[in-house]
């Protein structure tokens, strides 16, 4: 399978070739569905938030020059996906929300938070920890927690055993814990 | 409704942590390559900085292995609150270079440098692919951050004829260089010291590639590589052991550092049984007492006053890591370095405050 390089295909977007989308869908269709269903925990939602994603892009792009397609991509897929599992939750439908997603939410009951994290504290604390992390620690947690990957998968990827991810992601989560804790988001 | 606050807003992070996903395995490769220019100057094993700086460059091999070690530097982390202290590749006699690899005809393995220590093995093994019919370059389909990949490596040690596999756990990265495939394997192990001859066996070359959303490998070659590494070509890194015996919890513990980790062990007694201590004079739940040990903070002090802590990114532990005891019960608790650590340089360990000293 012959994919265009991400420059070609934002000229394709400038150009308003719709054949951009198809480069898209191509080049990054599988990761960034994968993305969704694991969110989302459904096929079906994860294809509409494909199609979405692929209407925001065009939408975006011009005037957007994203530096990297890819990440920019998979940062629409996600915020769609989350925001369409917060409004299932909201319609009080059943979501089986993904292990990495309770996983993740456990660090602010491990800080013993009292209140709701607002949405700019959580933002700042998490770029905060994650700039304090070993680049290795911060893509073993953005694997987990972002892209969410299956430990197998991040141990593989990244060539380690499945035993030090695990260990990895406990002690990283401990760690924002710490600084949730820190920042006296607690009362 | 319940609220994902964390896991909406990790969505929105500065896509350059994202970036940097995507990165990171080119660039890990990226910095092989780089590093090949300037590996000449530099030696095998990433060290607290000792001043010591004489270079072994010269040896053939070894400069793969450095690469190694010069990969894992990010993950010293070493924290604000203790004092910065430099981090330096300096070349030591950490490394021995095989004298006379084996034979490298086409289809061949060999071992080209290792560091062998009380609890593991660090070796560069080449593999020669010429005319195998490896690609010079990746399949378009293929994940190209990977690059091309080994199937699968098994260790096996061969002491007085018998052949055992050799239970390790770690880390294994490979490189292609036209018609070599480099692999550089670090072997931990916490209950078995390398010896006699050991045996590197290595399944297919590969890439990975998306099946659906599923990573899958693609064979390029299939067939198993053997690569021997002789007694007689290594020898193994004696640990140092604590001069102190220390109790954490209000049990004594001594400790064995070797160049890739570190060793708590419920000290002289027979009866001590650490899931037993847990629950009856403890209280808690074995699980409850390994977590709280696993997530040690260590704290490594030089022998002029140099402190390196905040480095539990480089170690791995978990229940799998505890040493069984004589009986049904665990012993031991086993922290691994990732970084090589020149041990002789180290005056104390210190664990959640306790000290071992050296």
């Amino acid at each position: 399978m012959i994919t265009l390089q991400d420059s070609e295909i934002l000229v394709l977007f400038w150009q308003r070739s719709e054949s951009a989308l198809a480069e898209v869908l191509k080049k990054y269709g599988g990761m960034l569905k994968k993305i969704a269903v694991r969110l989302s925990g459904s096929e079906t939602v994860a294809e509409e938030c494909l199609n979405d994603t692929l209407m925001t892009l065009w939408q975006n792009i011009p005037p957007a020059r994203p530096d990297n397609l890819q990440a920019y991509s998979c940062k629409v897929i996600r915020n769609l996906a989350f925001k369409r599992l917060t409004y299932e939750l909201a319609q009080k439908r059943s979501v089986n929300a993904s292990i990495p997603i309770e996983e993740l939410e456990a660090s602010i009951s491990d800080a013993g938070a009292e209140y709701e994290l607002q949405r700019t504290e959580a933002l700042m604390i998490l770029e905060e920890f994650l700039d304090q992390l070993s680049s290795e620690a911060r893509v073993v947690f953005l694997k987990r927690y972002y892209f969410m990957d299956t430990v197998p998968e991040i141990a593989r990827d990244l060539r380690i055993s499945e035993a030090k991810v695990k260990s990895m992601l406990v002690r990283t989560r401990k760690k924002l814990a710490a600084l949730i804790r820190l920042k006296g988001v607690v009362l | 409704m319940k609220n994902y606050r964390l896991s909406e807003e990790i969505g929105r992070v500065d896509a350059a942590f994202i970036e940097e996903v995507f990165e990171y395995g080119k660039n890990e490769r990226r910095t092989i390559m780089s590093k090949k220019v300037l590996a000449i100057a530099l030696a095998a094993a990433l060290v607290i900085t000792v001043g010591v700086t004489a270079v072994a460059a010269s040896w053939s091999g070894l400069i793969k292995l450095d690469e190694y070690f010069v990969g894992c530097e990010e993950t010293f982390n070493v924290p604000e609150k203790m004092p910065k202290a430099e981090i330096s590749i300096v070349g030591n006699d950490l490394v021995t270079t095989v004298p006379e690899p084996e034979p490298f005809e086409p289809g061949d393995a060999r071992v080209t440098s290792v560091v062998a220590t009380n609890h593991g093995l660090f070796c560069t093994i080449e593999i020669n692919i010429a005319g195998l019919g490896v690609p010079d370059e990746l399949p378009e389909e293929a994940l190209d951050n990977h690059g091309f990949i080994i199937g699968d490596i098994r260790v096996f040690q061969e002491v007085d004829g018998s052949k055992e596999r050799y239970p390790w756990s770690g880390h294994v990265s490979t490189e292609k260089n036209g018609d070599t495939v480099d692999v550089v394997i670090s072997a931990e192990c916490a209950s078995s010291r390398p010896e006699g001859k050991m045996i590197f066996e290595i399944e297919n070359i590969a890439y990975l590639k998306y099946e659906g959303d599923d990573k899958v490998d693609v064979p390029v070659y299939e067939g198993i590589f053997e690569a021997v590494l002789n007694p007689e070509d290594y020898e193994v890194l004696e640990s140092r052991y604590s001069t102190n015996i220390p109790e954490i919890m209000g049990v004594p513990f001594s400790a064995e550092l070797c160049a890739n980790g570190l060793f708590l062990t419920v000290d002289g007694s027979e009866d001590v049984d650490i899931v037993e201590w847990a629950e009856s004079d403890l209280g808690k739940k074995a699980e409850q007492v390994t977590y709280e040990m696993s997530h040690s903070e260590i704290c490594l002090i030089t022998k002029d006053g140099r402190k390196f802590s905040g480095l539990l990114g480089s170690f791995d532990y978990d229940g799998e890591n505890f040493i069984g005891g004589g009986g049904s019960g665990l012993k031991g608790l086993y922290l691994s370095f990732v970084t090589l650590i020149n041990t002789d340089e180290i005056a104390s360990v210190t664990v959640d405050g306790v000290e071992f000293t050296f």
